[in-house]
């Protein structure tokens, strides 16, 4: 065997040896984090929920690994936070909602803007700053190179932000955004973008929540009037952002993926959990069931060599398109499985219970809409891996 | 293995399936196989049985893989040996002192050779001197060049040599190799049908200038992407569980690829003188061998209802 394949033992028996000690560590707190078990279906409580699960996970340490010291990482691999994770959901925890912006965010800060980093994760990371991602407006969707918030240098070097974002997840309620702005000329598209860390509490800050078919208020619009950033919040090159956006699209269709995935297979095996004991003779639900785990084993396979791939700092590119498919795929499946299996009880149960499955479900049917469309994901695996003649202008 | 290897070796594979398509077994024994294997391990199989998928080509290999991975069996079998592989829902049982073989095997024994028999899918397995049962019967069937010999016997228990063997793993060695020959004749219908929509031309453009067919194209590479995942996943585990996961999603897989290229390949496509119709062929024979991806998902989904938990996954 090569010093290479030693190495790699070692740290996969090292892995499992934080695995083992973060579940007997859940094991013995798990009194003091039992009413984090509860489903919430309000928001707010949702977020002190996350916020509280996520500051015992930082000060045992558990969601340190593979960050970097100076922002409060014991170093390490990333993937073993990420096993951490899945270990956490399929005790039944929910992923606190901090992490999924920060596992798609935070590793680009880390790397456009060091020092940023050092002075803001530290805290978001143990669930003081909730951070969330505003990319999207209302005439630049899929076409994300089209988007008009402006970002103007005033004479110090600072900016001043005006325009509107829409579609934010956690955006009436976080503290921070990551904001993708109009640096260069309108018709400058992907070239004259920036990316820049804003405070929601700023003056000239307006926030709007959206009322979504399901019921709940988790996204938002964000308006900026005026809104003064200094030059120290950028990330990356001023003009730059693009290059930054794409290295965290990586992270999204890597890090978050694995998470939803967790997420995902936790719902699966409360399904099986509350399946009738005779639902293995309900043709519907075992169908549903089984190619809702098909789909999840597929997801897991993909995502972890994504991760593996990751955080050997590989740049993924355009084949985290399959990932993300394969991830609103997995969500839609198990979902529609809850559907087969809890039947009527979700239809027209009027307890917490019933409504979380329902809010799941919505959630589903987003996953194959944010962060690039299932149909931008088939053009770009079209056009980028499989060279296949370019659509035409004008559609067919 | 590494990736100069890789190719090497994939050089010689191909160079094989091409040059002597019917004799794969003696063209691989001069290459030295066997070294090959005991050097690379798993990589080897996964290698020869993509390449295999890839070229269209037929062979006897799988038995190799089930001999060594079934326990003791490669201990007493000495080459003359041929497996009666299940294929669908034929299956072999034993009851009342009775042996009662049916499935499919993939060569036509050489004299004095004995068939290889595992009964209800488990261990024990037995050997049946060929010369005890009726002739197999050559099978043409859906895809003739599969040259498939069905093998159907009902014979007294007492005339099979018995031996423990290790089916489940044996199986599981099947499926893993099954599932990359799977993918590489995935892979093999959708190079033709990028080919094909780059190429034909209506209404003035390429119609792989249509987004139907780019994105049904794209949703077949993505699948078949994550079948290559699986059977990773498999060989890393060992386990028989993750085998089967790893063959069921390939052949699902290769279900969406297969409809999505006789699709968009039109009519030329459904010609016997167009490459996709052969790989369709083959892709129902690969799929069927150690049971179609619709039977290996209910015993999957009935395992999870039954024991109600998600098997944990490898690390990462």
């Amino acid at each position: 065997m090569n010093r290479v394949s030693l190495d790699a033992c070692e740290a996969d028996r090292e892995a499992d040896r934080i695995l083992d000690a973060f579940e007997d560590a859940l094991t013995a707190s798990s009194d003091r984090l039992r009413h984090l078990l509860r489903p919430s279906v309000d928001a707010d409580e949702q977020k002190a929920i996350s916020a509280e699960l996520l500051a015992w996970l930082y000060d045992g340490g558990w969601v340190r690994w593979g960050w970097p010291e100076d922002v409060g990482g014991l170093g390490g691999s990333a993937t073993v936070r990420a096993q951490i994770y899945e270990r956490l959901a399929l005790r039944g925890y929910l992923i606190p909602d901090h992490l999924y912006v920060l596992e798609v965010c935070g590793p680009a800060v880390v790397r456009y803007a060091p020092s940023l980093a050092a002075k803001q994760l530290p805290s978001a990371l143990r669930g003081e700053q909730l951070w969330c991602q505003g990319f999207s407006e209302p005439d630049a969707g899929s076409d994300l190179a089209a988007l008009r918030t402006k970002a103007v240098r005033d004479a110090d070097g600072n900016f001043v932000v005006s325009g509107q974002k829409i579609w934010t997840s956690y955006g009436s309620r976080a503290d921070k955004v990551v904001l993708l702005v109009r640096t260069g000329p309108a018709e400058s598209r992907h070239r004259g973008l920036t990316m820049m860390l804003v405070d929601l509490d700023s003056p000239g800050i307006e926030r709007r929540p959206i009322a979504m078919a399901g019921g709940r208020e988790e996204i938002a619009e964000i308006f900026f009037d005026g809104v003064a950033v200094g030059c120290d919040r950028v990330i990356g090159d001023v003009d730059g952002g693009w290059a930054v956006a794409m290295d965290l699209l990586q992270y999204e269709r890597g890090n978050y993926a694995w998470m939803r995935m967790a997420a995902t297979t936790s719902h699966l095996q409360e399904l099986l959990q509350s399946a009738d004991a005779d639902a293995s003779n309900d043709p519907l639900a075992a169908v549903a069931v089984g190619r809702a785990y098909l789909s999840l084993a597929a997801l897991r396979a993909r995502t972890s060599s994504t991760l593996r791939r990751l955080s050997a700092d590989e740049v993924v590119g355009v084949q985290t398109s399959v990932d993300k498919l394969l991830l609103s795929a997995a969500e839609q499946d198990v979902l529609d499985a809850s559907l087969a299996v809890l039947d009527t009880e979700m239809l027209i149960g009027d307890d917490p219970h019933a409504a979380r499955w329902r809010d799941e479900w919505w959630y589903s049917r987003a996953s194959s809409v944010y962060g690039g469309a299932r149909e931008i994901q088939h053009s770009i695996i079209a056009d980028r891996i499989l060279s296949l003649p370019k659509e035409s202008l004008h559609g067919r | 293995m590494d990736a100069d290897t890789r190719d090497l070796l994939a050089g010689s594979i191909r160079a094989l399936l091409k040059s002597r398509p019917g004799d794969l077994a003696a063209g691989l024994a001069e290459l030295g196989w066997e070294d090959v294997v005991s050097d690379q391990g798993a990589a080897a199989i996964e290698l020869l049985f993509t390449e295999q998928g890839l070229a269209g080509v037929a062979s006897a290999a799988l038995d190799g893989v089930v001999i060594a991975a079934g326990g003791d069996l490669h201990l007493s079998v000495a080459g003359q040996h041929v497996v009666v592989h299940p294929f669908g829902s034929l299956a072999s049982s034993v009851g009342s002192g009775r042996l009662r073989a049916d499935g499919v095997a993939l060569s036509e024994p050489p004299p004095g050779a004995c068939y290889v028999v595992a009964a209800d899918n488990c261990s024990p397995v037995y050997a049946v001197p060929t010369a005890k049962v009726a002739e197999a019967t050559p099978v043409a069937g859906f895809d003739p060049s599969s040259s498939l010999r069905r093998v159907r016997f009902d014979i007294a228990i007492d005339d099979a040599r018995e031996h423990a063997g290790e089916w489940e793993y044996a199986t599981a060695a099947a499926r893993r190799a099954l599932a990359c020959e799977l993918i590489g004749n995935g892979q093999a219908m959708l190079d033709i049908a990028v080919e094909h929509v780059g190429q034909r031309q209506q209404f003035g453009r390429p119609i792989g200038a249509n987004q139907t067919p780019r994105h049904r194209l794209a949703d077949a590479y993505t699948q078949l992407s994550a079948a290559r995942e699986l059977v990773q996943t498999a060989y890393v585990s060992d386990r028989p569980w993750d085998a089967t996961v790893a063959k069921t999603y390939a052949g699902y897989a290769v279900e969406t690829t297969s409809r999505a290229c006789l699709q968009v390949c039109g009519a030329m496509g459904l010609t016997a003188e167009h490459a996709l119709g052969g790989h369709v062929k083959r892709f129902r024979t690969l799929d069927a061998l150690y049971g179609g991806w619709q039977q290996t998902m209910r015993a999957l989904r009935e395992q999870l209802l039954v024991t109600r938990v998600i098997p944990r996954g490898v690390g990462v």
